[in-house]
C-alpha cells in the first residue's frame, strides 16, 4: 500500500478561542466555559489566563480566581465551527475531516510539494490558523491517529513512517485520550508512556484495556492505518442560464424564470429536497447585479408555484442595457416524494395542506409576510395580551378554557367615548348618544404589575346593552376626576 | 429508473392530482330549520357568494363566525384592520386555529378574496368589501364556484344597497333583550333575508344559545 502522509491539527483551547472570536472583549480576561454535569456545573474549557483546570466545579473556580468571566459551553456550535474549519482546510487538500472535539486531520499525500515541502506546508497552515485566532499544534505522520497523538504531545513534528513508533513512544498515555476508567487503569499499572504500552504483550493488554485500545495503539504506532472520511460540502442548489443576446423585457425574464425553475425543481427531485428561499440574480452587460427573492411557507418543488411567486417581483429588476446571465439559487430543506392518495387518507390531507401553503405563499408574496396570520389565544388576563399572532401552518395551540364572556371583536386601541354613570363605581347609563338599558359587571382587571414599562391603570369592565340592541364591552379607567370610559369590544 | 424519468413522473403526478381534486361543492350550510325551509338547497349554498349587511358590527361578526364554523376549516378572514378576538369567536363555534386572518384593503382585498375563493383547500372566506360593484361581484362568484368555497361579503348597512350578484343578501341587526332590566340574555338578532335567488325574502328574530333558534317571524323592512 502506498504510504500516506497525514497532517493533524490540535487546537488545545478551541472552545475558548471560539468564544473569544465571537466576543473579542474576552481576549484579555481570565475566561472559563462551563457545562452542567447532572446537578453540578463544571468548567469544560479555559483560555490560558485562568489558571484552573477543566473539571473544576464552577463555584470553586469563581472562588479561586476573582474576576473570572464565565460563559456557558456551546458544544453544538463548537462542532459546527469545527466542520466549517475542516471545510476551510480544503484549501490545502480535498481530503480534510474534523476529529472532534478539537482536532482536524488532513490527508496531504501528494499535496506537500505545492507548498515547497511538508515543513513549509505545516508552517503555512499553522500561521493561517493562528491568524484566525486559534492556538494550534500540528504534526505530520503516516497515520491519522499517530499524527493526532503527536500534535497533542508536541508541536511541529514531522515524522517519517519508519520513525513513527520511536517518536510516539516518548509521548504520555494521556495523549491517547482513552476512556477515564482505562486511563486510570493504565496509570495504576505503571504505564505512563506510549512506549511502555507498546512494549507489553498483546494478549494480556487486550484483556485489561479492551481490544479497541489495542487497535488504536496499532494505528498510533504506524502498524495499521485507516483512511479518513473527508467532509463533502453539499453542492449548492442552483440553475444558471446564459442568454445568447442580452434580454431587456419582462416577458423574456419570465420565460427565463420558467426554464430555470423547471431545471432547478428537476434537480431537487433527484436530491429529495425542496425550496424554502429562492433568489434570482440577473447579471447585466455592464457587470452589475440585480436580485429578487421569495420565500415559501412549506418546502416546495413545484416549478409553476415558484415561477408564479417570482412573477410579481420581475418589475423590480432594472435590465439596463440587457441581462446576459440569470442564476437561480435556492436554500433547500429535505422534502420527501409525495403520492396523491384517496380522499380522506393521510396523503390527501397532506396534499390539501400543501395547497393551503401555496395559497398562503401567494397571499404573502403580494401583501407582505406580516399580513397573513393566525390569531392564537394566550392565557393572559389582560385582554390585549390574550391574543398572539402565529403562522397559520404552525401546530395549533391549546385553547385555554372559557372564562368570562368575551367580545367577538376587540378594538385596538380601545376607543374613548363620553360616558355617564349615576354612581361613582356604577355602570354607565349613557354612552355617547345612546342610552344603556342593561349592564353586567363590574369585572375589575388589573394590569400585569410584573411587566415593567406597561403604564396602565386598573380597569372596571362592564358588558352593556344599549337600547337599540347593541352589546358592547366597555371599561372605566379610574382617575382622580370622573372616570374615563372606553369601548373595548363588540359582543355578538 | 433514470433521474429524468423520475422528474417527469413527479410532474405528471402533480398535474393529475390538481386535475382530480376540485372540492365537491358539498351540502348547503344549515342555519335554523325554520329559515332553511325557505332557502333553496336547505341553507346557505356553498360554491357561491352571500352578502351580509352589518347594521350591528358585533352581531354581524358573530353571525359570520357561526357560518364559517359550519362551513369547515380553514376559513379566511380578510379585513383592512382585522380585529376578531379568538376568545369571543370560540363561543360561536369558530375555533381560532381554523381561522386565517389577512390584512388587506381595496384592490388587494379583492385580489386576496378571489385567490382564497378559488382555492379548493379553503372552506369559507369572509371579506370586508364596502364598495363592490356588480361586475366584480360576479367575478368573485365565479371564483367561489371554481373552488367550491363559501364566500361572505361584509358591508356596512346603507339605506339603499346597490344591486349585487350574491346568491343571498342578509341584514343583521341586534335586538335588545326583553324583560326587566339587569342581566344580559343570550345574543338576539334580527336576520332579514333581503333577496335570494329562488326564494322569497323574509325576516326572523333569532336567539343564539349554542344553536340558532328562531323566536318568531318578523316583517321585513324594504
Amino acid at each position: 500500500m502506498a504510504e500516506r502522509r497525514i497532517l493533524a491539527l490540535h487546537l488545545p483551547r478551541f472552545a475558548a478561542d471560539r468564544a473569544i472570536r465571537r466576543d473579542p472583549a474576552l481576549a484579555d480576561v481570565p475566561l472559563a466555559l462551563w457545562a452542567a454535569d447532572g446537578p453540578r456545573r463544571l468548567i469544560t474549557a479555559t483560555n490560558g489566563r485562568a489558571g484552573i483546570a477543566p473539571g473544576t466545579p464552577l463555584a470553586d473556580a469563581q472562588a479561586i480566581v476573582p474576576g473570572l468571566v464565565t460563559r456557558p459551553a456551546d458544544p453544538d456550535g463548537d462542532a459546527a465551527t469545527l466542520r466549517a474549519l475542516a471545510g476551510w482546510c480544503q484549501g490545502f487538500t480535498p481530503l480534510a475531516a474534523p476529529a472532534p472535539p478539537d482536532g482536524l486531520v488532513l490527508d496531504i499525500t501528494g499535496c506537500a510539494h505545492l507548498w515547497g515541502g511538508e515543513g513549509p506546508m505545516l508552517a503555512e497552515i499553522t500561521r493561517r490558523l493562528r491568524g484566525l485566532g486559534f492556538a494550534v499544534h500540528a504534526a505530520i505522520a503516516a497515520t491519522a491517529a499517530g499524527a493526532l497523538v503527536l500534535a497533542r504531545g508536541t508541536d511541529g513534528a514531522i515524522v517519517a513512517a519508519d520513525c513513527q513508533a520511536a517518536a510516539v513512544a516518548r509521548l504520555p498515555v494521556a495523549t491517547l485520550r482513552l476512556a477515564p476508567n482505562l486511563a486510570e487503569l493504565a496509570e495504576r499499572l505503571g504505564l505512563r508512556w506510549i512506549g511502555d504500552l507498546a512494549a507489553q504483550a498483546r494478549g494480556p493488554l487486550a484483556r485489561r484495556l479492551r481490544p479497541a485500545t489495542l487497535a488504536l495503539l496499532d494505528e498510533v504506532l504506524g502498524r495499521t492505518s485507516r483512511p479518513i472520511t473527508p467532509i463533502r460540502p453539499a453542492p449548492p442548489a442552483e440553475a444558471a442560464l446564459d442568454c445568447p443576446e442580452p434580454i431587456q423585457t419582462a416577458a423574456a425574464i419570465a420565460a427565463g424564470i420558467e426554464r430555470l425553475t423547471a431545471r432547478l425543481c428537476d434537480d431537487l427531485i433527484g436530491r429529495g429536497e425542496g425550496v424554502r428561499r429562492l433568489t434570482l440574480t440577473c447579471i447585466r452587460t455592464d457587470g452589475t447585479v440585480q436580485r429578487i427573492g421569495i420565500g415559501t411557507g412549506l418546502a416546495s418543488r413545484d416549478a409553476d408555484h415558484l415561477a408564479r411567486l417570482l412573477a410579481p417581483r420581475i418589475e423590480r429588476i432594472d435590465p439596463g442595457f440587457g441581462i446576459e446571465r440569470m442564476v437561480l439559487a435556492a436554500e433547500v430543506e429535505p422534502l420527501d416524494a409525495r403520492q396523491g392518495g384517496l380522499p380522506g387518507s393521510a396523503a390527501a390531507v397532506a396534499a390539501r395542506r400543501e395547497a393551503l401553503a401555496r395559497l398562503l405563499d401567494r397571499l404573502r408574496g403580494r401583501l407582505g409576510a406580516r399580513a397573513v396570520m393566525r390569531l392564537d389565544p394566550v392565557p393572559s388576563h389582560w385582554p390585549e395580551q390574550a391574543v398572539a399572532t402565529a403562522d397559520p401552518l404552525a401546530p395549533p395551540r391549546e385553547v385555554p378554557p372559557a372564562g368570562r364572556p368575551r367580545p367577538v371583536r376587540l378594538a385596538r386601541p380601545p376607543r374613548r367615548i363620553e360616558g355617564m354613570s349615576l354612581l361613582p363605581d356604577g355602570p354607565p347609563v349613557r354612552l355617547g348618544a345612546a342610552r344603556v338599558r342593561r349592564a353586567e359587571g363590574p369585572e375589575r382587571i388589573l394590569p400585569p404589575w410584573w411587566q415593567f414599562g406597561l403604564n396602565e391603570a386598573p380597569r372596571d369592565y362592564w358588558r352593556v346593552e344599549t337600547e337599540d340592541g347593541r352589546r358592547l364591552w366597555v371599561f372605566a379607567r379610574r382617575t382622580e376626576h370622573a372616570p374615563e370610559w372606553f369601548i373595548h369590544g363588540w359582543f355578538g | 429508473m433514470t433521474p429524468p424519468d423520475r422528474a417527469l413522473i413527479e410532474r405528471l403526478r402533480t398535474l393529475i392530482a390538481r386535475g382530480e381534486e376540485p372540492r365537491p361543492a358539498g351540502p348547503a350550510i344549515p342555519l335554523a330549520p325554520a329559515i332553511d325551509a325557505g332557502l333553496p338547497g336547505g341553507g346557505l349554498a356553498r360554491g357561491a357568494v352571500h352578502e351580509l349587511l352589518a347594521a350591528d358590527r358585533g352581531a354581524a361578526a358573530a353571525f359570520a363566525a357561526l357560518i364559517l364554523a359550519r362551513a369547515g376549516t380553514p376559513a379566511v378572514w380578510i379585513e383592512p384592520d382585522p380585529d376578531p378576538y379568538p376568545a369571543g369567536l370560540a363561543e360561536f363555534g369558530l375555533h381560532p386555529a381554523a381561522l386565517i386572518v389577512v390584512r388587506a384593503e381595496g384592490a388587494d382585498a379583492l385580489w386576496a378574496a378571489e385567490e382564497s375563493l378559488r382555492a379548493p383547500a379553503v372552506a369559507g372566506v369572509l371579506a370586508a368589501l364596502p364598495r363592490l360593484d356588480l361586475a366584480t361581484g360576479r367575478r368573485l362568484h365565479l371564483a367561489a364556484e371554481a373552488g367550491g368555497t363559501l364566500g361572505l361579503i361584509l358591508r356596512p348597512d346603507t339605506p339603499d344597497p346597490p344591486p349585487s350578484a350574491a346568491r343571498t343578501r342578509w341584514r343583521i341587526t341586534g335586538l335588545p333583550t326583553p324583560g326587566p332590566a339587569h342581566r344580559l340574555g343570550p345574543p338576539r338578532w334580527r336576520l332579514e333575508l333581503l333577496r335570494a335567488r329562488g326564494a322569497p325574502p323574509g325576516a326572523w328574530d333569532v336567539v343564539w344559545d349554542g344553536t340558532l333558534a328562531v323566536l318568531n317571524r318578523a316583517r321585513a323592512r324594504g
